[in-house]
């Protein structure tokens, strides 16, 4: 027989077959399903055509369809129909518990009051997280009659119009209806911070582009709640910021992501804040003074002076100075995780880069070092990168994801140096994603042979690539 | 040069035997099932389909050769532009739901998310709940919605 296509499904049609035989047998098995067959006949039109039914598809292709749709165009279908219903009460039972609502979903039928109240008493049976974005203000007040404990996580991501801004006042009925939160983000709000402080179970708070926001608030803020995690880091400018050195006044925080403008960074406040019990990882971020930052923090952050010791450290974006990011590096001892991101030459100047004497004062001044990430960076050479493998005994992730001017030969002459380190028990693992080594090099015979020593990884991405430029994030040894 | 494609039998429900290459029936799940039991495995045995008829059969296929073997992760745009390309005569909802019927019969998971994001995109665009109803023959059995409140 020939190969065929398609048409290779060869119909051998029996000589008076029906054509369109009976799909259901009677039997007392699938009555109910004759039922609901005879429930969604086809409908009449004022025209007279016949409109075949939706419901005659059963209830696992009609999920499936209500699926593809959003949750309040699943509202409003599953109003048209008691089955339809069935069906979005099953779903939402297992799948809305994190629930993003955005201003585009009621555009096009905007929903009358009472009807957007329906919409989210039926949601709250099933909601925990609610993420309310560009919707107007005036909506969420809709909700003042509700009491909604289940939910804990609030994120309010208004407009940068006046309908979608939140007020002082949307804040106190955010905490008469959400009386059980635990985390709140609030973007793009008018508020001053005067009723933050009322959220008794409170352990994250962001605010992102929140102008008006008081210094003193932030007093009482610090003081009644037991945060875990402040973030403010992008929330104003520096001229239109406050002052929030009462941060250190909340015992409780693990994790801060603050500029450094709304401390002023000056010495007392840095030694403060690495005094912090429950403190474990710093983010600040700095425009213009990354190398103030990092001095003063790296002179208490060795745990000599009953601060902290900095075991991790992180930096995005372009230094001015190259030579004293890597100097000022140098005095984080204890190093055992290090990441630079983007650190490469600006538009028009091919002259500056990292250097391999950069590298090499470093890797004898950070000896503890376990990983250590150099993603997008420019590079004189590789030989710089040698250092570390020579210096870092413990050096387990090399991590060169999308930097340049490295090369095969480093890897060749990487190995070298791993064959003679009979001490080491694991192998050193090299990620080359978008870096200038040959993704290939591991089928390389000369490479083969050797892939215990190293162990080569092309497809692992180096997490948090789309970083604020400027950012230095500190961790901190529990 | 000899045929070497394997062939299995497929009965549909308005009584055509189709003869279809053992590569696209791998692609629906209950026939693959099927074939994995030693009762089926024998090319010569006829399996029956009593949900699915010829016509639709035949879009089966024609969707299985466009979608290719394997599990390809095709986004839901992807699919909803090679369901119009592929079948371009699914304009009538009649055929659009059997398409549907048979696919969840069958088990062909891709064919599935193309028809209901296919049905899903006609919901979008009415623009109103009567003509959903209108559109997909429904009749509401909860009753009308009161009358109230501004709109904005």
């Amino acid at each position: 027989m020939g190969t065929r296509s398609l048409s290779s499904t060869a119909n051998c049609r029996p000589p008076g077959s029906a054509q369109n035989a009976l799909r259901l047998q009677t039997s007392p098995h699938n009555v109910s399903e004759m039922q609901r067959d005879l429930q969604a006949s086809p409908q009449m039109t004022s025209t007279g055509y016949t409109v075949p039914s939706l419901l005659q598809l059963n209830d696992d292709v009609l999920a499936l369809i209500l699926r593809q749709l959003n949750l309040y165009e699943q509202f409003e279908l599953a109003q048209l129909h008691s089955r339809l219903e069935s069906i979005r009460q099953t779903l939402w039972r297992t799948r809305v518990q994190n629930v993003l609502l955005w201003g585009e979903m009621f555009a096009i039928s905007p929903p009358k009051p009472r009807h957007f109240l329906a919409f989210i008493q039926a949601l709250v049976p099933h909601m925990e997280h609610l993420c309310l974005q560009n919707i107007d203000v005036r909506k969420l007040r809709l909700l003042s009659g509700l009491k909604l404990p289940a939910v804990h996580t609030l994120e309010w991501l208004g407009l940068p119009t006046y309908r979608g801004r939140l007020v002082d006042e949307d804040v106190r009925l955010l905490q008469r209806v959400f009386p059980s939160l635990r985390t709140l983000k609030l973007r793009s709000c008018r508020i001053t911070g005067k009723y933050l402080g009322e959220f008794p179970l409170l352990t994250e708070l962001s605010l992102d582009d929140c102008h008006h926001l008081d210094s003193e608030h932030f007093r009482e803020i610090f003081r009644q709640l037991r945060l875990r995690k402040f973030d403010i880091m992008e929330d104003c400018d520096e001229v239109n910021c406050c002052d929030l050195v009462d941060v250190q006044q909340c015992l409780t925080l693990e994790h801060i992501k603050i500029a450094d403008y709304h401390l002023c960074m000056e010495e007392g406040i840095t030694q403060d804040l690495l005094r912090m019990p429950a403190l474990h990882k710093l983010s600040i971020y700095s425009k213009n003074f990354v190398f103030d930052v990092l001095e003063r923090i790296a002179r208490h952050g060795n745990g000599n002076d009953g601060g902290k010791v900095i075991d991790g450290f992180r930096f995005s974006g372009t230094p001015h100075n190259f030579e004293r990011l890597f100097r000022e590096l140098g005095n984080l001892r204890h190093l055992r995780r290090l990441a630079v991101d983007g650190c490469c030459s600006l538009a028009g100047n091919d002259v500056e880069c990292i250097t391999d004497y950069m590298l090499l004062e470093l890797s004898q001044k950070l000896p503890e070092l376990c990983e250590l990430r150099f993603s997008g960076c420019e590079l004189e050479s590789y030989r710089g990168l040698l250092h570390f493998v020579v210096n870092c005994r413990q050096l387990r992730l090399l991590d060169i994801t999308r930097s340049r001017r490295i090369g095969d030969s480093f890897v060749w002459r990487c190995l070298e140096l791993l064959v003679k380190q009979k001490w080491r028990t694991q192998p050193l693992e090299l990620w080359i994603r978008q870096s200038d080594i040959d993704n290939n090099i591991v089928q390389n015979p000369r490479f083969i042979p050797n892939d215990k020593l190293l162990k080569i990884d092309s497809r692992s991405l180096t997490h948090n690539m789309e970083q604020l430029s400027g950012v230095l994030k500190f961790t901190f040894v529990r | 040069m000899a045929d070497t494609q394997k062939l299995v039998s497929l009965r549909t429900c308005d009584n055509v035997l189709h003869k279809v290459p053992e590569h696209l029936t791998l692609q629906m799940r209950t026939i693959r099932n099927l074939l994995s039991c030693k009762i089926f495995s024998d090319t010569d045995t006829v399996i029956p389909l009593p949900n699915v008829s010829s016509q639709m059969l035949e879009f089966v296929i024609k969707w299985c050769e466009a979608i290719g073997p394997g599990d390809k992760a095709l986004g839901s745009m992807q699919l909803s532009t090679l369901l119009t390309a592929t079948l371009p005569d699914l304009e009538e909802s009649e055929l659009v739901y059997d398409l549907m019927k048979a696919a969840n019969y069958l088990e062909i998971e891709s064919l599935l998310e193309a028809t209901t994001q296919h049905v899903a995109d006609e919901i979008n665009n009415c623009n109103s709940l009567e003509s959903v109803c209108e559109l997909f023959g429904l009749e509401n059995d909860i009753g009308p919605d009161d009358e109230e409140g501004e709109w904005w």
